[in-house]
């Protein structure tokens, strides 16, 4: 059975979700507070993942102390982890702390263009061919977001290198937060580390949906299938 | 003993309708911008002490940053600079000095780390009264102290 690592910080605020989406997907799940979390968790487990929050308070900005207390705790150990072949999964939170440790491309998720914190559904665009992670998915689809600074900014020109490599996992149908090109989810070349500002954990059953009268799936929410396909990928 | 600034911005940032800061709306039409200025008092090796707390304090693809004391921004009406006060807890700051007190084999001490936050209010009117206008909305007396410039 294929192992995953979640990694809680002060202020994350979705690991029990998560953790649950996960054990749903068939992965056994340890939830390790970064204080403690050694090298040797990260080398037991398949799959890295980082969920939704608000880390250390988004001081200085969202995902910056996270970033600097899981370099001070874990070295370089999550950079050999995904070299060696590992997956790595960053949630809203868990997507700002993965662009900032440098695993995912190069960009940084600042204030939305309303300044303002939002939450509502948003609809979703596949994009990735190649993305372990929404294999399993339509082609559109809907998931909850909730953030204030979600809002995806890169270098000039590099938005458009990702979306034309192939770097670009999801995209918004509608672009609320303000993002270049729409992004709204961005994977490594090799597709195994992937953050998204969405939260797929907050979707993984029919009842989760705004819609009760919802019928896209009998069984599962679309939040699911993220975690699944990371599954079919590892076991 | 040297004294390093870093006033940080978004590059991003575009001037918002300043009654955004207020309980209640105001006519006059002013705007706003916000920067955040950290003051860090360090011994020892300055240039590892200044790359160090750029690399803590700035994203360099969303933001820019100002050292060396001079104001980030110009022709403001007025600048509202407020802080967390002495004996409150500022958690950022603490925050950041628990990361900087965990790092081993830096060449330069931390020994203190004040964060100012400045709103610069743009367009015309009464500076006087309109600073003190909005200083009663945005300055929390309880955990604040603040200067007007």
């Amino acid at each position: 059975m294929p192992h995953a690592l979640l990694l809680k910080y002060p202020g994350t605020n979705c690991d029990v979700e998560t953790e649950r989406a996960l054990s749903a997907a068939g992965f056994s799940t340890q939830v390790q507070p970064i204080a403690t979390a050694t090298p040797t968790h990260v080398a037991k487990a398949q799959l890295i993942v980082f969920s939704g929050g608000f880390s250390y308070g988004d001081y200085v900005m969202s995902g910056r102390l996270a970033q600097l207390e899981t370099e001070r705790f874990l070295g370089d150990a999550l950079q050999k982890h995904h070299a060696n072949g590992g997956f790595l999964f960053g949630i809203c939170n868990g997507f700002q702390i993965l662009t900032k440790l440098g695993i995912l491309p190069r960009a940084s998720l600042i204030l939305n263009k309303s300044e303002r914190f939002e939450c509502m559904w948003d609809r979703l665009v596949k994009v990735s061919r190649t993305c372990p992670y929404t294999q399993l998915l339509p082609d559109e689809f809907e998931l909850p977001s909730a953030h204030a600074e979600g809002r995806l900014v890169c270098d000039p020109g590099d938005a458009q290198k990702y979306l034309d490599n192939g770097c670009v996992a999801l995209q918004y149908a509608d672009n609320h937060n303000g993002s270049e090109l729409r992004i709204a989810g961005l994977q490594d070349p090799t597709g195994r580390a992937m953050g998204l500002m969405p939260h797929p954990e907050r979707f993984l059953r029919p009842r989760h949906h705004y819609d009760p009268d919802w019928n896209g799936d009998p069984d599962w929410g679309w939040g699911y299938y993220f975690f699944k396909g990371a599954f079919e990928a590892l076991k | 003993m040297v004294t390093l600034t870093f006033e940080v911005f978004s590059r991003f940032q575009t001037a918002a309708d300043a009654n955004k800061l207020l309980y209640t709306p105001i006519a006059d039409q002013l705007t706003y911008n916000h920067t955040r200025l950290y003051t860090a008092e360090c011994d020892g090796d300055e240039a590892t002490a200044r790359a160090y707390l750029r690399g803590v304090l700035v994203d360099p693809i969303s933001q820019k940053v100002e050292e060396g004391g001079k104001p980030a921004l110009t022709g403001e009406l007025f600048c509202i600079s407020y802080g967390i006060k002495k004996g409150a807890l500022d958690l950022e700051k603490e925050a950041i000095m628990t990361n900087y007190a965990g790092r081993r084999g830096l060449s330069f001490t931390l020994r203190a780390l004040t964060i100012t936050q400045n709103i610069y209010i743009f367009g015309e009117g009464d500076k006087a009264k309109l600073a003190e206008r909005f200083c009663k909305d945005v300055c929390n007396p309880a955990i604040h102290t603040w200067s007007v410039r």
